[in-house]
């Protein structure tokens, strides 16, 4: 393994470069990690999306925006009189502020007069997977334009959860990541921000093509403690960093940011993916470096050897692990399904106002 | 690789197809229950190739077969902007172009053919059934006309000639010099002094009426000649006729032997302000030459192309040469029948 480690940073060294941003990010959601700072889902979030916008967002206003949101919440949750009667009611309360903040139109008024109001948070069709911008994931991209995807709206309620103290859990699904929440007199149910629904899990079960394996390897479906969430930043820090520096990547900071997270979150299939599909690129383009054409004509130098089978190892484990691909037709229909909500969450008054001026 | 590649998708593909039905494969078409009623894919297959990543893994041995390369793959659900100019459908008359794709768009060269109508595509510049212009033929500055019947002829060599000019092989000396002969086609000769004369006849019987009075700008087809003619007399603001427009545009100007390639008219010194014949050209003149050259003539006094200037409103109908820099200064530097005849037959 050790040899492995070197042959990365031989390689690796050959691209590094200025990346302050991303190595103190790295550091501080290390330092969370490791207990030497505390745990703050928040903050690692924050720190995640700076580092790709090259430090230029505010942590004050990220905090105090946030702080908004939570005020009305909480002015929410007293309103609220619901029919549970558990015990844990105060909490079911804020759960419900929280989701009704993120999909209602609300009023709060300061007066019989005046009154500030807030719309609902809406699914983002347009790129919801990042693949031309990355900051379609980001919760500050969420937060001023009110669209998001599933990944910043499940992240936004965690993170309105923690402010009102209440405990709400990451949990994943392929492309995916929800809310899954525990009341005493229903035990676990799962929070659906995208559409604003509460799905049973067998419909994620179904419709996300999960495999049976995956649930039992707690790889999908399973709740996130707090430091598999601030894992799932560091993977989400070096993929950006990977979308953001392309070719030109030090893959072997992306191999130590997914070595550090799935240290502490073994299963996690999308840091697993990472790793390997780095280690590939180191691989290939050793093999460009050698003018070799075959994967086997590095073999002859046992660095070669044992790093590829580490690779293909890691390749095996996620298979072992449960993860499958989703079969290309289940996941072009899923596209197309998609364009066709857009046309029924598209407001199509606001549009033709829009086009005929 | 890449063969492997294909044939992979073709076994998943044909696994998906029998997704909901694992046992279809044993003879078996049993009722099957599913979650989502057939919605979706909920089977997973048993196939020892799995795709992780970009790898394809053997499941039974534990080893990478390949690297997948991906291929960009076009569907309607994943269209870019980029591809959404391409046909996903085959061309309806691909038959007669069946040495090229049928999903081809002008036979891949936009630069030499155009397609206006979505029929047939065909050289930039006009055909109007008898004649086809086919642009400068590379020798000196002439520009020819091809003769009737020797249009595909001359568009083999003249495909070869850019290809040449793009490439640095193409057609032959002797390719070309077929083109030039004269049976297959005809230089353009402009009489560009009848033209000048007949532009100074307009503006003088202008002058004179006080109407608005007008020249014709004609290409004759047999000899491939542009000369000018005298056009028809209107009123004091206004000029209204047509043509039987090289192009084929419609029109009821037509002396049978001749095609309009252009027209002029004169513009009386009368500047009544309810008038539309101010000095230049007006609104409706842009308008009419949308799609055909016209040109105004200042009738003030006795020369046109010195002091009394000639406007020519644009193809396209919008801005035209007026003001500082208009065509008519100078007799040499107007070439009124040159630039008339190549902006219809290039359509620009």
């Amino acid at each position: 393994m050790k040899k492995v480690v070197l042959y990365i940073l031989l390689i690796g060294s050959i691209n590094c470069f200025a990346q302050e941003q991303y190595d103190l990010a790295f550091s501080e959601l290390k330092g969370m990690l490791n207990d030497s700072l505390s745990i703050s889902f928040k903050r690692a979030v924050f720190v995640t999306e700076n580092a790709y916008s090259d430090n230029q967002l505010s942590y004050e206003g990220f905090n105090e925006h946030i702080g908004l949101l939570t005020r009305s919440c909480s002015l929410i949750s007293k309103q609220i009189e619901p029919l549970y009667n558990g015990r844990d009611k105060e909490n079911v309360k804020k759960y419900a502020a929280v989701f009704k903040l993120m999909t209602d139109t609300l009023k709060f008024y300061q007066n019989e007069k005046d009154y500030y109001s807030t719309i609902p948070y809406m699914y983002d069709f347009d790129d919801f997977l990042g693949d031309k911008d990355w900051r379609k994931m980001f919760v500050t991209k969420l937060l001023t334009t009110h669209t998001g995807n599933c990944h910043s709206l499940p992240f936004l309620y965690k993170i309105l959860c923690k402010e009102l103290d209440v405990k709400a859990y990451l949990a994943m699904a392929p492309n995916h990541t929800y809310i899954k929440l525990w009341c005493e007199k229903m035990g676990w149910y799962n929070t659906e921000l995208t559409s604003g629904y509460f799905p049973i899990d067998a419909w994620i079960m179904a419709s996300g093509y999960v495999h049976l394996s995956a649930v039992q390897n707690r790889v999908y479906m399973d709740t996130l403690s707090d430091k598999q969430s601030i894992a799932v930043c560091l993977i989400d820090l070096a993929k950006g960093y990977e979308k953001k520096y392309g070719d030109k990547s030090n893959y072997n900071f992306i191999a130590m940011c997914c070595n550090l997270a799935l240290k502490y979150y073994p299963q996690y299939v999308n840091g697993l993916l990472l790793k390997a599909e780095t280690y590939k690129k180191v691989f290939q383009n050793e093999m460009v470096r050698q003018k070799a054409e075959y994967p086997s004509d590095l073999f002859s130098s046992p660095e070669g050897k044992s790093f590829f089978d580490s690779m293909q190892s890691q390749y095996v484990y996620i298979h072992q692990l449960g993860y499958r691909k989703m079969p290309d037709e289940m996941y072009l229909s899923w596209l197309t399904e998609l364009k066709r909500e857009r046309e029924k969450y598209v407001n199509k008054k606001i549009q033709d106002l829009n086009s005929s001026k | 690789m890449r063969k492997y590649g294909s044939l992979f998708l073709l076994v998943m593909v044909a696994m998906i197809a029998n997704a909901q039905q694992p046992f279809e494969e044993y003879g078996y078409k049993v009722k099957v229950g599913t979650l989502s009623k057939g919605k979706y894919v909920e089977f997973f297959d048993q196939d020892s190739l799995v795709e992780i990543g970009s790898v394809v893994l053997n499941t039974n041995s534990g080893k990478i077969v390949y690297f997948v390369t991906y291929d960009t793959t076009y569907s309607e659900a994943t269209l870019q902007p980029e591809v959404i100019s391409r046909w996903l459908s085959p061309d309806p008359l691909a038959g007669e172009r069946y040495d090229y794709s049928p999903y081809n768009f002008v036979r891949n060269n936009p630069i030499i053919f155009t397609d206006p109508t979505g029929a047939l595509d065909q050289y930039y510049g006009i055909v109007n059934g008898t004649l086809t212009y086919l642009g400068d033929d590379g020798q000196g500055d002439n520009i020819r006309l091809v003769a009737e019947g020797s249009e595909d002829q001359a568009a083999d060599i003249l495909d070869g000639i850019a290809l040449s000019s793009m490439h640095g092989n193409g057609a032959s000396t002797e390719d070309l010099n077929t083109l030039r002969s004269g049976d297959m086609s005809t230089v353009v000769t402009f009489n560009e002094s009848n033209i000048q004369s007949e532009f100074q006849d307009a503006s003088d019987r202008t002058i004179s009426s006080g109407m608005e009075n007008s020249v014709i700008i004609t290409l004759e087809p047999s000899t491939a000649t542009v000369d000018a003619q005298p056009g028809p007399t209107g009123i004091n603001d206004k000029i209204k006729f047509s043509f039987s427009r090289f192009d084929g545009g419609e029109g009821n100007w037509t002396d049978g032997a001749h095609l309009a390639v252009g027209a002029g008219h004169g513009h009386p010194l009368t500047q009544d302000p309810t008038k539309v014949n101010i000095p230049g050209y007006s609104i409706d003149d842009s308008n009419s030459s949308k799609g055909f050259p016209s040109y105004s003539i200042d009738s003030y006094n006795s020369t046109v192309g010195g002091a009394a200037t000639i406007h020519q409103a644009s193809f396209a109908g919008k801005a035209g040469r007026s003001g500082t820099n208009p065509v008519g200064t100078t007799q040499s530097t107007n070439n009124i029948g040159r630039r008339s005849f190549l902006s219809v037959a290039r359509g620009r």
